[in-house]
């Protein structure tokens, strides 16, 4: 297949993060995988040792499905113009196996699993303080 | 079943996006296959309250 040619005029991105991938240029193939613990806390507090990806069920169970091809069209793809043109690109934030990517490939395979746990002090946080009571009329 | 694409001229002005993450792929340009997979689990076990204790392992996963 005749591939196009990516023209971008420019390109800003304010922040990468773990696992982003700006690329720039043709690539054959790019597997990406990524694996979080978030832990917020209501108070800053903060153990070495603690967090192991194995306990969590998320982490390791295989059962989880991954779409496979299916399909029995044969696809034909003429380009009559061999640019892709773009004048201008603007991204905030990149992270957690998010991909920009300029230019051509073939095969791309990007896997991320994050699990999000939230620890608070006191009994019930979402109460609501006097001073955002007398907010409500 | 055959599918025939006729791609003429593909000009783009401006793009602009707070964000790319969780196996999102910003692509510009042709590609020929894609999987991208992502999962984020907040189960309500992991909404603890109470003095900070480390992290409670076992927690069930979502069912399939």
């Amino acid at each position: 297949m005749l591939r196009h040619v990516s023209i971008v005029n420019q390109i800003n991105v304010i922040s990468m993060g773990i696992d982003g991938v700006l690329q720039i240029g043709d690539s054959n193939m790019i597997a990406s995988r990524n694996r979080d613990i978030l832990v917020q806390r209501e108070e800053s507090f903060y153990l070495a040792q603690e967090g192991s990806f194995e306990k969590y069920v998320m982490f390791t169970d295989t059962e989880i499905t991954i779409p496979t091809r299916q399909t029995s069209v044969r696809m034909h793809v003429v380009n009559t113009n061999p640019f892709v043109r773009v004048d201008r690109v603007e991204i905030i934030s990149l992270l957690s196996s998010g991909i920009i990517h300029i230019g051509s490939t073939d095969y791309v395979f990007n896997n991320s699993r994050i699990l999000q746990i939230r620890q608070f002090i006191s009994e019930d946080p979402f109460e609501e303080t006097p001073s955002e009571r007398s907010l409500i009329p | 079943m055959n599918f025939t694409v006729v791609n003429h001229e593909i000009k783009v002005g401006r793009i602009k996006s707070a964000g790319v993450s969780s196996s999102a792929l910003f692509l510009i340009g042709d590609a020929n296959f894609l999987i991208l997979t992502s999962i984020l689990d907040t189960p309500p076990e992991s909404l603890a309250a109470g003095p900070f204790v480390p992290l409670v392992f076992n927690v069930p996963g979502t069912p399939a």
